[in-house]
């Protein structure tokens, strides 16, 4: 069962170059970052918090390939370790986004009436509030920690994902296999689960590394302006904040990586969300009227 | 007597018509009947109301549509009175429906061996094994070779007529007592359509199911349905057994119907169904563009013909030549 598994994953990627170059370059990032982000222990001479008195603000050499910070400390092994900052944060708060908003949206794209006007409305009202603004006020309301700030983004996706399991509830309801399920007699329930979620999940799928890359953003910008993860941590966003007060006096290399890393990993999910785009024929724009106000 | 429609009625409503004239009834008097065993053969033009009728009967009308009156007896239960859970518990147990475009029916992301198991699943608990063996042996019957081996395809590896056969399966499946199956073979080509039908008419024939095939083509009714019922601007104008309408139509439209039948020479003949689609006339609906009207036809016609053979016309005279 496993080795099927791992023999259709295999052919499947043996196959991706030819199928989409995007998607197997964004792919390629993201494996480059987690091979890079599970070595960093084994791999780099310096942790993280390793101090070298000896070395402060040096800028790159062969010693330190990025040069170090104001503590003395490896600009790249905290680049690394802030990896697992960019991979679990936004990653959690999609899945977040997909388990708050999808069931809201299913039910209400299937109910319609009061419950999916109510729906609609509401994340209208919501979608005139600039999103950022939105996730740092939440942030600023709940005090500023990590789990707040998962929950915050989260439940910026969660708008997102009902709104979209929504319009495509609403599209799918009128394909002929949804009319051939009610027509076997199954049951709204039933109907929902069996027939509707796993349909219109897959074809909302591709959104998810762009979603990923928004949530990426939002995290980076508020470790930039200093709320969510504690200071001093290898969070990129953070980084860059203490890097940039720096820049003014010359050294620029504290600022300049974190920033570098983080466009690099959102350039790789957008890549593999337009690669998925090509691979199922959907354009990001047939999502457009889902997408709406809040940007992605 | 299986399934028994009397005086159908159906209402459009829509938006724009609030506070204006009335729209004419999409499904205006409605009537026929199925016998357990035979299958009839329900054709007309496009919009004459033959899908909404079935849709009236299963309860699957659109929301803008609605059930004005009339009756619908299915074993002597009025399927149009039913409540949704007991309609949802007839349909697809009791009441097969090959929905139209049926091709498109099968979910795209499961295996059919599932959708198959899963269809029987949906109204009593099954037994793993007895659901698979069933799904195989009506795949097989349904002339789909290596069932087992087909049963793990995904939709989208089947060509267009394995598809259209396991749609048969799927609403053949828990064992109907009446299929209506809307264009069953709509977007095939002629000689899979042929096979399709013979099918669909062995399986009806070998468990002596009522069958309603809606169609547009003559031929298919005349090679497999015991009888007909012709619908214009929703109402059935003429039903009866197949030999005796198609020897000796009553009623104006099913003549028209029948001398268009070879359809491409017909209208290379500019000799159609005769002008537009009328706008709803007072009397007979079919007047604007019936060679043989006369000023009687300003009032409705009524239903001529006793037994089993009836046209609604003035002038039908049933069992004449």
């Amino acid at each position: 069962m496993i080795g099927r598994v791992v023999r259709r994953l295999g052919s499947l990627l043996r196959g991706l170059p030819r199928r989409s170059l995007a998607a197997s370059f964004g792919l390629l990032i993201l494996v480059g970052f987690a091979a890079v982000m599970a070595a960093r222990p084994i791999a780099w001479p310096h942790g993280p918090a390793q101090v070298d008195t000896a070395h402060i603000l040096k800028a790159p050499s062969l010693r330190h390939p990025l040069g170090t910070d104001a503590n003395g400390r490896d600009v790249a092994a905290r680049v690394m370790d802030g990896t697992r900052y960019a991979f679990a944060v936004p990653l959690a708060a999609v899945l977040l986004g997909i388990v708050l908003g999808a069931p809201v949206g299913l039910i209400a794209g299937l109910v319609g009436g009061f419950a999916d006007l109510l729906l609609r409305r509401l994340i209208m009202a919501v979608g005139f509030i600039p999103p950022l603004l939105l996730a740092l006020a939440l942030v600023a309301a709940m005090g500023p920690s990590l789990r707040h700030v998962v929950i915050a983004i989260g439940l910026l996706e969660a708008m997102f994902f009902a709104r979209a399991m929504r319009a495509e509830v609403r599209a799918m309801h009128e394909s002929g296999f949804i009319q051939g399920a009610v027509a076997m007699g199954n049951a709204l329930p039933r109907l929902a689960l069996l027939h509707l979620l796993p349909n219109t999940l897959a074809r909302i799928a591709g959104e998810i590394p762009r979603r990923v890359a928004w949530a990426l953003g939002t995290l980076a910008v508020m470790g930039f302006v200093g709320v969510g993860t504690a200071a001093d941590s290898t969070e990129w966003g953070e980084m860059v904040r203490e890097g940039v007060a720096l820049m003014y006096a010359g050294p620029w290399w504290p600022a300049i990586f974190p920033g570098l890393a983080l466009l690099l990993l959102g350039f790789g999910l957008q890549l593999l969300a337009a690669g998925i785009s090509d691979l199922t024929g959907r354009r990001p724009a047939a999502l457009g009227g889902a997408m709406g106000g809040v940007p992605h | 007597m299986l399934l028994d429609v009397q005086d159908l009625r159906v209402e459009r409503q829509s938006r724009a018509a609030v506070g204006m004239a009335p729209m004419p009834l999409a499904l205006n008097g409605v009537s026929f009947r199925v016998v357990k065993g035979r299958i009839l053969g329900m054709v007309g033009e496009h919009g004459a109301g033959k899908s909404l009728t079935a849709s009236a009967i299963l309860g699957l009308l659109q929301p803008e549509a609605r059930v004005v009156g009339g009756r619908a007896l299915f074993e002597g239960q009025d399927l149009l009175r039913m409540s949704d859970a007991d309609l949802t518990r007839l349909r697809g147990a009791r009441i097969g429906f090959v929905v139209q475009s049926g091709h498109t029916t099968l979910d795209p992301n499961t295996r059919v061996g599932a959708q198959l198991i899963r269809a029987q699943s949906v109204h009593r608990p099954i037994v793993m094994a007895e659901a698979v063996w069933r799904a195989e042996t009506i795949m097989s019957s349904m002339g789909i070779v290596e069932p087992r081996l087909r049963a793990r395809a995904w939709p989208h590896e089947l060509t267009p007529s394995a598809v259209q056969r396991l749609v048969l399966a799927l609403a053949l499946i828990n064992e109907p007592q009446l299929l209506i199956a809307d264009e069953p073979t709509a977007g095939l080509d002629i000689t899979t359509q042929v096979q399709i039908l013979d099918l669909l008419y062995l399986e009806l024939r070998r468990r002596r199911i009522g069958g309603i095939i809606i169609t547009r083509d003559l031929g298919v009714v005349a090679q497999y349905c015991d009888d007909i019922a012709v619908m214009y601007a929703g109402q059935v104008v003429e039903q009866g057994p197949v030999p005796q309408v198609f020897a000796r139509s009553a009623h104006p439209f099913t003549r028209a119907l029948l001398a268009s039948m070879p359809e491409r020479l017909a209208i290379a003949n500019g000799r159609t169904y005769g002008g537009p689609l009328p706008d709803a006339p007072d009397g007979c609906p079919y007047r604007p563009r019936c060679d043989e009207a006369t000023e009687r036809c300003g009032v409705a016609p009524p239903l001529v013909g006793a037994g089993v053979h009836a046209a609604r016309c003035h002038f039908a005279r049933i069992g004449a030549a």
